[in-house]
């Protein structure tokens, strides 16, 4: 059963997998060319500090779109499928579960491969360090994360994601409005420091994400 | 049939829109009349003349309620007016700042105030169309205390305004020596990390061997006793020729375009080193100002109480004899000190902290738990 459920996910996904893939191992290599143009070792750490931010979005949008992908078909089918199956809920959503996380490995290895290529070739300035395998387990957390997160709220109702989405988007309207009436009260900035600073969920995203790095 | 009786109401319509556009191209076009236009400027300037009106009394009438709801808070030498509602937020900047300031200048930092009164303005009163800020001028200096962070933005925004009379007071000589402005900070004891990684990656050995600890190299990194020569004193061949290549524009514009050439195309060191020699000027510092600062105000910590008087009174020696002078002590006795605090301010390192690594796992745990106990049932 396994087979059939992670080769229909490989189906649903294969063209998101090549890009992710493709995009994965084209950052690092993409973030060291100019190292040769720069003056001086400072200017090499600026710049593959600006390339540092494709690697989170990466994992955030793998993540969103490949559990999307995931569940996509079970809620057109009403979720038929699955109540078909003679396998209690918890173990099809794990099938599903396990299933993402191996088709997650190719972009993984691809920003490690990517790192390794990159530093491999290159002659690193005197005083920086690669940090290809660092980078890659980090990316692999972060990718890992964001598909738990999303395939957790896609494996919900749909009113699950929809009040989910929903009270985001009323924060981020009410914080707006407040902000437009000239009263000076932060309802996002709490929750989202709540998020992104340990021990929040997704600190892992934040920080420098370097290549190369002092 | 129907299409014939079509085509004929059409080409009726068209013939009379033909012959109506005909009339009134025929028709002479009604003549600009003066009197008219002038009429018609005086009633605009008249209207402008209300509008400009009602736009002061409304401002006259902001000034006022300001005015009516103002208060002030002292700390320290700073005096900031500030709108009632906001001075618990305008008392814990203003104690920040002062905090900020004396652990850099002592005692002294009053001296960078002038008594000067500082009026705290939110960014309500910035982004108004009746606010007039000549008006708020009149009352002290106005300063922005952001709707974001006010406490944090309104304190570095006090410390930034004592920053620039410091520079203001500093004299040629040592700014030419800082070469930019000190960066304002609310933690003085801090070095940015930015200093760090540039001393690690600077192009000159010399900066990395003051890393190693070599206090003379630290001395010549910070530009001490600039060489006549700086390009061959600080940099190696390869160096020397990616510098020229940075600074191609400034060199190929006055001096030898063959020796330009060679140095760039040929690898020629002799000829990089020749242009660099011609054009010592252009040939920048080890370390930029930014780092420079950081060793200035290591100096002006170790000097303690006095320090900035000192720095601000002595003249006509050599900018490390000043230095000396300032922190109480020998040059060497701050490098070592300067040295110390720019290796503890390495930047978070890329490596992944154990600690990161298991909150994420312990979050996708919960986060899976959540997603096995999901209904069937739709």
């Amino acid at each position: 059963m396994f087979n059939a459920i992670f080769y229909t996910q490989w189906k649903w996904s294969r063209l998101l997998l090549l890009v992710a893939t493709f995009a994965g191992l084209a950052i690092p290599l993409v973030s060291i060319q100019s190292i040769n143009e720069a003056y001086g070792n400072f200017e090499v750490v600026h710049t593959i500090q600006g390339y540092g931010i494709g690697y989170p979005l990466l994992a955030a949008c793998l993540g969103l779109l490949l559990s999307l992908t995931a569940w996509g078909s079970d809620h057109r089918g009403r979720h038929v499928y699955a109540l078909s199956l003679p396998i209690p809920r918890w173990h099809y959503v794990m099938l599903r579960y396990i299933s993402g996380l191996l088709l997650l490995l190719a972009p993984i290895l691809a920003v490690w491969i990517g790192g390794t290529l990159a530093t491999h070739f290159i002659k690193i300035p005197a005083g920086l360090e690669a940090y290809s395998g660092s980078l890659a387990v980090r990316f692999a957390l972060c990718a890992l994360l964001a598909y738990t997160a999303f395939f957790a709220i896609s494996a919900g109702t749909p009113r699950t994601a929809g009040i989910v989405l929903g009270i985001g988007a009323g924060l981020v309207a009410a914080q707006v409005l407040l902000s437009a009436a000239g009263i000076e009260v932060q309802l996002l900035k709490p929750i989202v420091d709540g998020l992104f600073i340990w021990p929040g969920p997704f600190e892992i995203f934040t920080g420098r994400w370097m290549l190369l790095d002092v | 049939m129907s299409s014939r009786r079509w085509g004929s109401v059409s080409s009726t319509l068209l013939t009379a829109a033909v012959v109506l556009i005909g009339l009134g191209s025929a028709t002479p076009a009604k003549a600009q009349d003066i009197a008219s236009i002038e009429a018609r400027v005086a009633r605009l300037q008249e209207r402008a003349r209300a509008l400009e009106a009602k736009a002061d009394s409304i401002a006259a009438a902001n000034r006022r309620r300001f005015a009516g709801t103002l208060d002030s808070v002292e700390v320290g030498s700073f005096k900031v007016l500030a709108d009632t509602a906001m001075m618990k937020d305008v008392r814990r900047a203003a104690t920040l700042a002062w905090t900020a300031l004396t652990g850099v200048f002592g005692d002294s930092a009053s001296m960078l105030l002038h008594d000067r009164t500082f009026v705290a303005i939110t960014d309500a009163i910035v982004d108004s169309a009746h606010t007039d800020l000549r008006w708020h001028a009149t009352l002290g200096t106005p300063v922005l205390a952001p709707r974001e962070d006010r406490v944090r933005g309104l304190a570095m925004n006090l410390v930034s305004a004592a920053y620039e009379s410091f520079w203001q007071r500093l004299d040629p000589a040592m700014k030419d020596w800082i070469s930019s402005p000190l960066l304002p900070t609310l933690e003085p004891g801090k070095i940015p990390g930015n200093s760090y990684v540039e001393v690690v990656t600077a192009g000159s050995p010399i900066a990395r061997e003051c890393f190693s600890g070599t206090l003379s190299a630290c001395r010549r990194s910070l530009g001490f006793d600039r060489p006549a020569d700086p390009a061959a004193a600080w940099y190696s061949a390869a160096e020397r020729r990616a510098l020229v290549d940075r600074l191609s524009f400034s060199l190929r514009s006055g001096t030898d375009r063959d020796a330009h050439a060679r140095c760039l195309h040929m690898g020629s060191d002799s000829a990089c080193s020749a242009l660099l020699a011609a054009n010592a000027e252009l040939v920048p510092a080890i370390l930029s100002g930014m780092t420079r600062g950081t060793f200035l105000v290591t100096a002006l910590r170790k000097g303690g109480s006095g320090a900035l008087s000192r720095l601000l009174e002595s003249s006509g020696d050599s900018v490390s004899t000043r230095i000396e002078r300032v922190a109480g002590t020998r040059l060497d006795v701050v490098l070592a000190e300067w040295r110390a605090s720019i290796i503890d301010a390495r930047p978070v390192k890329t490596r992944l902290a154990a600690s990161s690594a298991l909150t994420s796992m312990f979050w996708m745990a919960c986060l899976l738990t959540l997603a096995l106990r999901s209904s069937r049932w739709r």
